[in-house]
This record gives structure tokens, C-alpha cells and sequence, in this order.
């Protein structure tokens, strides 16, 4: 039974609905901007250090469906894989976009090759490159082992890209969870709030969309391989 | 004979259709919506922009709006100190003054297919200074009776590169209003997602039980 015919699933649907509301009312209108950030740009926090936070949650999840995948080679496994490391790209790009437009307000140019902005564009590529992979192998078993391969490899470099570069550099990326050298951290308690229902918000968008996107991509190849029959 | 590990199908695609190829469905409606907030906050950027700048500055008392004095709060680094008119319009460089507007003054012009703006402003002392703006005014100027002017000084005339009102009472309805404008749009965006996904969930649903 999929998870959208229970009355739990429905209501966890609409629940989620209302929750993302709420978050972006708050975001806008119950929290004034933040110590230490230009204008109304902390406000941009709430959106983009979510879609961040969901993209490397999804690139984790691809590398553990990976890793099954070489060692129970199951199907269902390499779905989840491709369909975690695709929405993972999507929210990286919504991160790298909102990202943009705080440099914008911030320091004034939408691009200054920030170790962090730096390290997202490898990132990008990275996971690009494995959708060319993907896309370049016809057998789907070899297809399925080699993307696998090439997704945990990718994941290792996640940790050290995304925690570890814009801390040994200096960064002009503040962190309003942690103070870094370049400050920024002028989140209040209302903040953290929002923050963190924003963060849940978008966590269940991505469990929400990695559930219907896995079963769709499940019924298209189970429909490819009747019509190969 | 042995399998090529490698197949010509990126080159029956066109275009990037191989790369968006799985990001089936609901993936690229959150591309879309990435695009839209993308537009919705670079039309948001000029709006956050000018509500930037220390908050002092961007008095909420709507009372007192015709002393300078009281009305302007002291900048926040110690090197750049209000001048009083009379000795700003003596010095060369970057300067940052405050006065009332004079509203018989102000007047526009067209330099080189440039409108620039000009007016005067007149402090309790005495002094009275020339203000050039290039571009627009700022929101609420018509309405405001006090000006927190930067910019150069050049022959006795001030280039404005930065105008604060202080007690301006339109400036927090519009950044109020530019904040509704964004967060409509963001909502709009959500709510467009939600439907598109739930149809997609809808559908697959139906298709699983055929």
C-alpha cells in the first residue's frame, strides 16, 4: 500500500501544507530581520539554509541506497539511489539560486567564488555528472553497479565540500548556527524557530517527493520492461 | 564479442534532456518553483537593498519629522560625523549631512538623456546646502521633511550617493508592502507545488492499482 491511500499519509499531506504556510508567514512577517545581515536578506535564511540542508541530506540517502544496491542488487535500490541524487541536484540548485540573491543584497554581486559558492558549483558538477553517466549506460544492470559506485565516491567528497572547506578558509558565508570568523550569527531565539520548522518543512517536501518520484520511476520501468516482452 | 561499457544515448538527446531526464515529474516542477523564487527575489534585491543600511536611521517615530537634530540619530562609525551645512558646502570629498528638505527647490533635469534630481537642504543654523541625485528619488520623499544625505562634495554642490528619511512615513509601508509582494509569491509557489505533487501522487496512485 503506498504510503498517499492511508489516512495518515493524507492528512500528513495536508499537515504539510499548512506547516509550509505557517513557516513562510513567520519567515516574513513574525520575525524581524536579524542582527548583523543588510537589510531584509536573514529572512532568505530560512529558505536557503533548508534547501541546502535537504540536498545533502538527499545525497546521503543516495549513497546508502548505493551502497545496498551493490550488496542486495535490488531494483528498488538503484531507484531510490537516482531519484534521491536528482531531487538532491534540484535542491542544491534552489540553494545555489537563493544563495545568489543573499550575496546580492549582501555584498553586492550575485557571484564571488566564496569557498562555499565555490564548493556548490563542484558539487553541481559532481552530481551532474553522474546523471551523464546514467544516461550513457544502456545495460541496466551495469548501469545500475557503475552510478552506484560513482554516488558513493561523489558522497565522500559531500562531507568535506559542504562542513569542511568553508571552515578551513575564510569565508564571507556567515553561520547562524555556529559563529564563524566572518560572523553573521545574529539569530535570536524566534529565529532559530522558524529555522528549524522551515528545516522540517522542507525535510517532509523531500520524503514526500523521494516517495511518489521512487514509485513513479518504479511503475515506468516496470511498464518498459512489459513493453521489451 | 564484448559489451561496450559505453552507449551512444546522450547523443540521441538533444539538448540537456539526457541530464534532466530523471528528474522526472515533481524534481522539475522544484526546479520551476527555483526559477520563480529566483525572479521573486531579484525583483525583492532593490526593495531589500534600501530598507539596508543601519536601523537607526530609518526612524519608526512619526512625529518628529522637521528637527534634523532630533530626528537624526549620530551614524555609527566614528570617522563619518554629520558636518553642519554651512561647513559642508566648504569641504571636498566624501561628506554626510542632514537637513530639512526645501520643497520650493527641488526640481528635475535632463543631462545627457540622465534625469537628475536637485534640491536644497536647510539646517537650524543657517546653512543651506545643493543636492544633486542622479536617478530616482527615494521612496517617500515627497512625504518626508528631513534628509540623511552621502555623497561627494564638488564645487559647492553635493552628488548624493545614499538618501536616508528618517520619520519618512511611507517607508515602512512600502517595506511592508514589498514584503507581503515577495511572501504572496512565495505561498503562490508552494501552493502550485502542493497541487502539482498531489495530482502526480493521485496519479501514480491510480496507476498502481490498475
Amino acid at each position: 500500500m503506498s504510503p498517499g491511500t492511508t489516512v495518515l499519509g493524507q492528512a500528513a499531506r495536508w499537515l504539510l501544507l499548512v506547516w509550509m504556510c505557517v513557516v513562510i508567514w513567520a519567515a516574513f512577517f513574525v520575525v524581524h530581520p536579524a542582527e548583523g545581515f543588510k537589510g531584509q536578506a536573514s529572512r532568505i535564511v530560512f529558505f536557503h539554509v533548508p534547501t541546502a540542508w535537504v540536498a545533502t541530506l538527499a545525497f546521503l540517502v543516495s549513497c546508502v541506497a548505493s551502497v545496498l544496491y551493490l550488496t542486495r542488487r535490488r531494483k528498488v535500490d538503484d531507484i531510490r539511489a537516482s531519484v534521491s541524487a536528482a531531487l538532491g541536484l534540484a535542491f542544491a540548485i534552489m540553494a545555489t539560486v537563493t544563495g545568489s540573491i543573499f550575496a546580492k543584497i549582501e555584498w553586492n554581486s550575485f557571484w564571488n567564488w566564496d569557498p562555499r559558492e565555490t564548493s556548490i558549483t563542484i558539487l553541481l558538477l559532481m552530481y551532474a555528472a553522474y546523471f551523464a553517466l546514467r544516461g550513457s549506460i544502456a545495460d541496466p544492470e551495469l548501469r545500475g553497479t557503475l552510478s552506484a559506485a560513482y554516488a558513493i565516491l561523489a558522497f565522500i567528497a559531500v562531507p568535506f565540500l559542504v562542513f569542511v572547506v568553508p571552515r578551513i578558509y575564510w569565508s564571507l558565508h556567515p553561520d547562524v548556527i555556529g559563529q564563524t570568523r566572518s560572523g553573521g550569527g545574529g539569530f535570536d531565539a524566534a529565529h532559530t524557530l522558524v529555522l528549524l520548522a522551515s528545516l522540517a518543512g522542507f525535510t517532509g517536501i523531500f520524503a514526500w517527493i523521494f516517495s511518489v518520484e521512487c514509485r513513479l520511476e518504479h511503475l515506468l520501468r516496470r511498464r518498459q520492461e512489459e513493453l521489451l516482452r | 564479442m564484448t559489451t561496450p561499457l559505453v552507449c551512444a544515448r546522450p547523443l540521441t538527446r538533444s539538448g540537456a534532456g539526457w541530464l534532466l531526464r530523471p528528474c522526472l515529474g515533481p524534481a522539475r516542477a522544484l526546479l520551476a518553483a527555483a526559477i520563480v523564487l529566483a525572479v521573486a527575489g531579484a525583483a525583492a534585491v532593490p526593495a531589500a537593498a534600501q530598507a539596508g543600511g543601519p536601523r537607526d536611521q530609518t526612524s519608526h517615530d512619526p512625529g518628529s519629522g522637521t528637527e534634523p537634530e532630533a530626528t537624526v540619530s549620530a551614524p555609527s562609525s566614528p570617522g563619518d560625523g554629520l558636518l553642519p551645512l554651512a561647513s559642508a558646502s566648504l569641504v571636498q570629498g566624501e561628506v554626510q549631512v542632514a537637513g530639512s528638505i526645501e520643497r520650493a527647490t527641488v526640481h528635475q533635469l535632463q543631462v545627457d538623456g540622465e534625469t537628475v534630481y536637485g534640491f536644497e537642504l536647510f539646517d537650524a543654523a543657517g546653512g543651506r546646502l545643493s543636492v544633486t541625485v542622479r536617478g530616482a528619488l527615494p521612496d517617500g520623499f515627497d512625504e518626508a521633511g528631513v534628509a540623511l544625505v552621502s555623497g561627494s562634495m564638488a564645487d559647492g554642490r553635493l552628488l548624493a550617493s545614499q538618501i536616508l528619511l528618517p520619520g519618512a512615513p511611507s517607508s515602512s509601508r512600502d517595506q511592508s508592502r514589498g514584503l507581503t509582494g515577495v511572501m504572496v509569491i512565495s505561498l503562490i509557489v508552494w501552493a502550485g507545488l502542493f497541487i502539482y505533487i498531489f495530482r502526480v501522487d493521485r496519479r501514480v496512485h491510480r496507476m498502481e492499482v490498475s
